[in-house]
């Protein structure tokens, strides 16, 4: 093989292999959660352009919660979404994804941002609820505590709710069934 | 999260463009087994198979087309079903890259990744889901290294300059970056953007390529094969027309001998006369025979041509019998003509004619064994009409 359809060779691998490692990083300046709060105040394009609910959210391992605790902790134990929650459900054993726990997010926007907004649930492997302000708008499968009465559901659905100025958003899972 | 409008909108964007990838797989599905129908050799099978795990994966992937195609499906199912499908594809794309690199890949590495394939597969069938998924990260593994090794065996066929390892090698480079990508997007380092659906893009148009190269290849084949057979159907032609002239030179010659000596050789014997009779009449039949091999080529090449003219009918037909009297040497069939002396001459190529009436003539020769053939004519505006009637012992129908 000569020189040059080596070099084509290498040059189609590795533009392959930069190009995906390109898409890891963070392209779009979308507000990102942090320490469990996603401020959106000032942000305009939020009237049009959908937002993905990614960065820390506040975690609950071994906890199903719709409201906040009353004895609330004063720090918060953070997770990074989208990733995996083996390490902060189960310290013991980081590779076991196998647990139940509560996800939490606070929404904050402007008095105008507020109204109809919809929630596109993706496919979650796991059983699932999904409360905004306390009240329950989205679901799949059982989720329970008790291993032998959970039942996994996992398909992508669209929900929505009219949301005040700040939004408390809950998403439990339960007993994941690992997926990759 | 975000307007109801855009949020609907993704969702239909995406699910849509799910299925149409979903449908694209199952497509290729049926192209690459058909494929195979029509070219064993080429292992197109195990591509075909290829794409229809890809498709029960993608199926199960972000819109979960297959929850709604199968709703029936339980959880435990449809990961059961994935894993499945996962390890099938690449056990799939393994064995069309080697059955392509054979030559280069030792037999026990087939085997080895049969049974890792079967191994895992049985684990998941075995085991609960929960605890089956545990040993992902090894089924990771061996997917790595199996991308790996096709990917040097890919660049080994590179060197082969086979058609058709370009696209190939371009495919796989982009399925495997795909696969990664999927992984990634699964544990959540990534997520579905446009770059997934990029690559998605790219790879099937990469397939498309090697797709419509293979339809290129075989409408070329087809057609190198038919100019072959039409250069082998004109050789043969032409051998036959060459063969025959060369034989009507000698026949003829020998036709003249055997006729001059039978007309001006008052010193012959009656069995003299005889032999030389049926000698002509022998020579005569092998001409005609001659005639029509040379016909049939000219048919075929469409360069016969009919010589429409009056003949006299009456005179085609004694000549006809006094050609075939001979052949028949107990003379147990006879012919007899009993078309009027003063029968108008009819339209007609003469020389069809008389193929005609001796193909016909012979027919009824070996049809009756003792009796005879007659041969009668009469007019009927504006056409004559012929007839040839036989009697005799033979007659079976």
């Amino acid at each position: 093989m000569n020189i040059k359809r080596i070099a084509i060779l290498s040059a189609v691998v590795i533009a392959v292999i930069c190009v995906n490692m390109l898409s890891l990083f963070d392209w779009d300046h979308d507000p990102v959660a942090k320490q469990g709060v996603m401020d959106l105040r000032g942000w305009t394009e939020g009237a049009t352009k959908p937002l993905k609910l990614k960065g820390e959210w506040e975690f609950y391992p071994g906890q199903l919660l719709s409201r906040l605790p009353e004895n609330q902790p004063a720090s918060f134990p953070y997770i990074q979404a989208p990733g995996n929650w083996g390490p902060s459900l189960n310290a013991d054993n980081a590779r076991s994804a196998i647990g139940y726990g509560t996800y939490r997010l606070t929404v904050v926007m402007d008095a105008e941002q507020a109204g109809q907004i919809a929630f596109r649930v993706p496919l979650i492997r796991s059983a699932h609820r999904l409360i905004v302000d306390g009240q329950e708008i989205g679901a799949k499968g059982i989720v329970v505590t008790d291993p032998a009465q959970y039942f996994g559901q996992a398909v992508p659905y669209v929900a929505w709710k009219k949301s005040r100025k700040s939004a408390s958003i809950f998403s439990f899972k339960s007993l994941t069934l690992t997926m990759p | 999260m975000g307007p109801v409008a855009a949020i609907v909108g993704e969702h239909q964007r995406i699910a849509a463009l799910d299925f149409a990838i979903l449908v694209v797989y199952l497509l290729f599905t049926l192209y690459f087994g058909l494929l195979h129908f029509f070219d064993r050799k080429n292992s197109w099978e195990w591509l075909s198979l290829f794409f229809f795990f890809l498709a029960v994966v993608v199926s199960v992937n972000s819109t979960k087309w297959l929850s709604y195609l199968l709703p029936f499906l339980s959880f435990h199912a449809t990961v059961t079903i994935y894993w499945i499908a996962r390890i099938g594809l690449n056990y799939c794309v393994f064995i069309f890259v080697y059955r392509r690199c054979q030559r280069r890949v030792d037999k026990w590495l087939k085997k080895l990744v049969l049974l890792i394939s079967c191994a895992f597969i049985g684990m998941i069938l075995v085991f609960p889901p929960d605890q089956a998924t545990q040993y992902i990260a090894a089924w990771n593994l061996v997917s790595t290294l199996m991308y790996i090794f096709i990917l040097v065996l890919l660049i080994w066929s590179l060197r082969s300059k086979e058609e058709g390892a370009w696209y190939e090698f371009l495919a796989f480079c982009l399925f495997a970056s795909e696969a990664l990508l999927n992984a990634l997007i699964i544990f959540g380092i990534t997520e579905q953007g446009g770059w997934y659906f990029f690559q998605n893009f790219s790879f099937l148009v990469v397939i498309s390529f090697l797709f419509l190269q293979q339809v290129i290849l075989a409408y070329r084949k087809t057609e190198k094969i038919t100019q072959e057979m039409l250069l082998v159907d004109k050789f043969k032609n032409e051998f036959m027309a060459s063969i025959s002239e060369q034989m009507v030179t000698p026949l003829n010659a020998m036709i003249s001998i055997a006729d001059a000596r039978l007309h001006e050789d008052d010193k012959l014997t009656p069995d003299q006369r005889h032999d030389l009779r049926i000698i002509t009449s022998v020579g005569w039949t092998i001409r005609s025979m001659v005639n029509d091999l040379l016909d049939f080529s000219r048919l075929r090449n469409k360069t016969i041509l009919l010589q429409v003219r009056p003949i006299d009918f009456r005179s085609v037909v004694n000549e006809g019998i006094e050609r075939l009297y001979y052949l028949d040497f107990d003379h147990s069939v006879l012919f007899e003509n009993k078309i009027p002396l003063g029968f108008p001459p009819i339209l007609a190529d003469e020389e069809r004619m008389d193929q005609l009436l001796m193909s016909i003539l012979i027919h009824a020769q070996k049809k009756v064994i003792r009796g005879k053939i007659i041969i009668e004519a009469s007019v009927k505006e504006p056409f004559a009409d012929i007839s040839i009637r036989l009697q005799g012992e033979g007659m079976t129908e």
